[in-house]
């Protein structure tokens, strides 16, 4: 048992974390984590960030007990990193999968279910449902040796979900994926997130990142450079973002003017484009729609086709994660539960919300589906969304004078589709 | 014990899979197989199955052995070097669990592939035991290989020659010669007169040992055996005589399979209860051959043409000799007469031999020759060679049946696993801190001193003179090597299985417990050790 660290419900907690590397003489070679002070708690999904070299993956292997710590102490669920019996509760995904290539699909993950004693039925239940899950049910009979990196990334984080683990460590987890499996693990991270499951996510990918953490750590050199909430550290709070249907030149004039009235500046006039990934999404949709014919991508369809019915997804995370978590909020409802961590202060919303209300005009909700494809829902929650919600329909619908159509179902929509 | 089980059986399939299994399978497979068609022996059909069963189970060990460093070292070096490690480690299993998977994975794969080759090779032996051959030869493959035997060597002869030096030393000192030939002996013994007594003490020894086993052209000599435990008794049947030559001494009996079966060419027979030997064997009948005196009781027992008669074949002993003649022989054989006798019952067997020297030779006798309640008997040899033939103990010796061929073998091949197994322990510890290069030169390294220790051993026992700090350095690098590895060149299976002798369960369960339990124990306990406090995460080079 690590005695003291700084959060005693912490899952990972590190406290002066330091690893030296030394050589055969025992010269200190390089110093890949110094003095690192971390607390991961319990439900959040946890960002490492850093470049190449800046101590992610050393920490990792440091929480895992595969490398020891020079100085300092680190605790996993509050026992030592090394404790046989806190490893029933982690999963791991490491930056390379690290697969036997002689095992197939199925092999593979029997082979992990059994490390955790696993009696046979559920073992063979929980296995033929991540097989659905990432979607390798069709290939499952083919050696792990011979999959892509992608595919081998995919079974990877299979065999890390085997044991429904409450601590999700994830290195590199996107690399060598094809947008649809990043897609796709994005929306599991997310999902496990809001099911009470901690994701401890290392990654240079900083879109990635964004996406799915609520907290980050940034490292350079081994040594904590930020450490925060996303989305306090990333708010412009100075600026506001309108997005509308395409506005006619009077329109916009008008819409300025109605800004300088008020002391404002519009910053910037643009058309929102799509995505890459969207479109990329959209291609391959559309193509297996056409059940049109591809060499070896017959797993890629399929887990199209998953990320296409989301809800099936979650019914099967609903039946591999552990009993318990049933009476969590709706994944919709997630960005709103987070009131104390907006960063902006009090004026600042309420002076947000007089201008919008001196902008009177038209309104209309298709505005989400930009947000949508954009990956990231229309920033609202600078203010305090659940009490200005209306407030900011009723303004948006006179901006664009178009009353009357429910925005509030169609943000709920734009959420789900995320 | 899950945990170990996923990994013992992860580490086998993974074997299997690997190209080393398959290459062994492979090279085992055409070696077994062509083995009986190249290997010829001497040309008779002992020497061919002798020469088969030697090559194909030094072969299977060798291979098997070599094959296990390699995997075994590979399993767990491999694992940390391709960081395989990292997810295994990862998931509730202890580190010293996975040590031991990981081996008994790998002697899960020594179990099938010995399985299948001991298979293999028991099969193409019995395919050579039915071939085609003569009667001699075939009596010899029955009771000299496909038996499974012990033997006892002459007792007594020890304490005949101390004796005897004692007596000589004492009639040097009445007759006041004794300093006289310590004197001689002082200058070897650099002037040590104690150091002299006893070189003088060693030769008249040496001088007497040879006295008392070597015999002069017509003369006798004899020797006692006991604990002869001869196991199971005599078959008793009957047979139907279809021919008599009185004169020649010789009868034609026709008998049932059941009974010819048990019959060796030359080997005794008692026919209505007289002794006789076997001269001809065919599928219905055999030919015995009665002594002048045995003739006359057999016909008054009622051996005679078309008459009824019972047959008995007792349980039978070998005497293995060889005769060293003092002086060249040029080729030219040595006739001689062996008799051995209970010395309870009187009842004797012998024969008239003709051998050749330097051989050793096979004479099987009815183990009714030996006493059952001490197992001893008393043996003569009278050379009627004109040459003076020396005996040596070593190479004189009577081998009796205590167990069956097929059991004997599996002990041999148990033999062979508990040595592989260890080589596998070895494996597995230099995988868990070395690179599979390093590791593999560690554990070949080890070989030899499992091996050919017995080379070894002679090769370090240097004359005290020559005692250099190297010379002394190699002796306690041999000494601690001895401690640690167990002598494989002393349970090597091989030698018991080509001469027909036992193994016991005794040897097998010493070498269970002092190679398996004790060595292998120790060395995958430090191998479980070393992998606990190491970093998996940190390739060694």
């Amino acid at each position: 048992m690590v005695s003291q660290t700084t959060d005693n419900n912490a899952v990972v907690a590190t406290v002066k974390l330091t690893k030296v590397f030394r050589d055969f003489w025992l010269r200190e070679k390089v110093t890949a984590v110094a003095d690192l002070d971390l607390d991961i708690r319990p439900g959040e999904v946890f960002g490492l960030l850093g470049p190449n070299g800046s101590g992610k993956t050393t920490t990792l292997k440091m929480v895992l007990g595969l490398l020891f710590p020079t100085r300092g102490r680190i605790a996993v669920f509050g026992r030592r990193p090394t404790d046989v019996a806190t490893k029933n509760r982690i999963g791991f995904l490491p930056e390379d999968s690290h697969l036997y290539p002689f095992l197939d699909a199925r092999e593979t993950l029997d082979f992990y279910g059994r490390l955790f004693h696993q009696p046979r039925q559920e073992r063979r239940r929980r296995i033929e449902m991540l097989l659905d899950m990432v979607g390798l049910r069709g290939v499952a009979y083919r050696r792990v040796g011979e999959y892509s990196k992608g595919m081998q990334r995919r079974i990877g984080l299979a065999q890390a979900l085997i044991n429904d683990p409450d601590l999700l460590i994830l290195d590199e987890p996107t690399s060598g994926m094809d947008p649809i499996g990043t897609r796709q693990f994005k929306d599991l991270i997310r999902l496990l997130g809001q099911r009470g499951k901690t994701v401890i996510l290392s990654s240079h990918l900083l879109a990635d990142v964004e996406d799915v953490c609520e907290r980050v750590c940034v490292l350079y050199g081994g040594r904590r450079r930020a450490l925060g909430d996303v989305n306090e550290l990333l708010a412009k709070s100075e600026l506001t973002q309108l997005t509308t249907d395409q506005l006619d030149q009077q329109t916009l004039e008008k819409v300025e003017s109605v800004l300088r009235d008020s002391g404002r500046e519009v910053v910037e006039v643009s058309a929102p484009r799509t995505t890459l990934e969207s479109l990329f999404l959209q291609i391959v949709e559309d193509a297996q729609r056409q059940r049109l014919a591809t060499g070896g991508a017959v797993s890629t369809g399929e887990v199209a086709e998953f990320l296409r019915q989301p809800s099936e997804g979650r019914e099967i995370l609903d039946r591999l994660v552990a009993v318990g978590h049933e009476d969590e909020e709706p994944p919709e409802q997630q960005p709103a539960e987070q009131p104390a961590e907006q960063p902006a202060d009090e004026q600042d919303a309420e002076q947000t919300e007089e201008v919008l209300r001196e902008l009177v005009g038209s309104g209309d909700g298709d505005e989400q589906e930009q947000s949508d494809e954009d990956g990231r829902p229309a920033e609202p929650s600078v203010a305090e969304q659940k009490h200005h919600d209306q407030a900011d329909r009723d303004v948006l619908d006179k901006l664009i004078n178009k009353p009357g159509d429910d925005a509030d179902n169609r943000e709920g929509d734009s959420r789900e589709k995320q | 014990m899950g945990g170990i089980w996923a990994i013992a059986r992860q580490t086998f399939s993974q074997c299997l899979r690997t190209k080393v299994a398959a290459v062994f399978m492979v090279l085992l497979a055409a070696c077994i197989a062509s083995l009986p068609f190249v290997m010829t022996g001497d040309g008779t059909l002992p020497g061919r199955i002798r020469t088969f069963l030697a090559y194909s189970t030094g072969f299977t060990s060798a291979l098997l052995t070599l094959a296990t460093v390699f995997l075994s070292v590979g399993v767990v070096s491999s694992d940390v070097e391709r960081k395989h490690i990292f997810t295994v480690a990862s998931k509730p299993l202890g580190r010293s669990q996975y040590v031991i998977g990981r081996w008994l994975g790998v002697v899960m794969l020594n179990v099938l592939l010995l399985a299948v080759s001991a298979a293999a090779i028991y099969a193409l032996a019995q395919h050579l035991r039915t071939q085609e051959a003569p009667p001699d030869e075939r009596r010899a493959v029955e009771t000299e290989i496909f038996t499974a035997r012990a033997r006892r060597g002459p007792v007594g002869i020890e304490q005949e020659v101390l004796s005897r030096v004692e007596d000589r030393i004492e009639t040097l000192h009445r007759e006041q010669r004794y300093e006289d030939n310590v004197r001689e002996f002082l200058d070897q013994a650099d002037g040590n007169v104690e150091r002299a007594r006893e070189l003088l003490a060693e030769e008249i020894y040496t001088q007497e040992l040879l006295r008392r086993q070597s015999v002069e052209p017509g003369g006798r000599i004899s020797w006692t055996f006991d604990g002869i435990d001869v196991e199971g008794g005599r078959f008793v049947g009957g047979g139907r005589v279809t021919h008599v030559d009185a004169e020649q001494g010789l009868a034609r009996i026709e008998a049932p399979g059941r009974l010819l079966s048990r019959l060796v060419y030359r080997g005794p027979v008692r026919v209505a209860g007289v002794d006789g030997r076997v001269l001809g064997l065919t599928d219905d009948a055999f030919l015995v051959r009665f002594e002048q005196d045995e003739m006359r009781q057999a016909t008054r027992a009622g051996v005679d043409a078309d008459s009824d008669v019972e047959v008995v074949v007792d349980e039978t002993v070998q005497l293995v000799y060889r005769l060293n003649p003092l002086g060249e022989t040029y080729g030219e054989t040595l006739p001689g007469v062996w008799l051995a006798q209970n010395p309870e019952t009187g009842v004797s067997g012998g024969d008239i031999r003709d051998d050749a020297a330097g051989i050793t030779s096979t004479l099987t006798l009815s183990a009714r020759v030996v006493d059952e309640a001490t197992g001893r008997t008393t043996l003569w040899y009278q050379n009627r060679s004109g040459f003076s033939i020396a005996l040596p103990r070593e190479h004189l010796g009577v081998m009796f049946r205590v167990g069956q061929f097929e059991w004997n073998y599996l002990r041999g091949v148990l033999l062979i696993l508990l040595q592989v197994s260890f080589i596998a322990a070895v494996g597995v510890f230099a995988g868990t801190f070395l690179s599979f290069s390093v590791g593999s030169l560690v554990s070949m390294s080890v070989l030899p001193f499992a091996l050919v220790r017995g080379f070894i051993a002679e090769s370090v026992e240097i004359a005290p003179e020559h005692r250099t700090i190297g010379v002394q350095f190699g002796r306690v690098v041999f000494y601690v090597m001895d401690q640690l590895l167990p002598n494989f060149s002393r349970t090597s299976p091989t030698e018991s299985l080509v001469e027909g002798m036992i193994i016991p369960w005794l040897q097998v369960g010493e070498t269970a417990l002092w190679a398996l339990v004790v060595r292998s124990g120790l060395i995958l306990l430090a191998a479980c050790v070393i992998f606990s406090k190491r970093e998996l995460a940190r390739v060694q080079v």
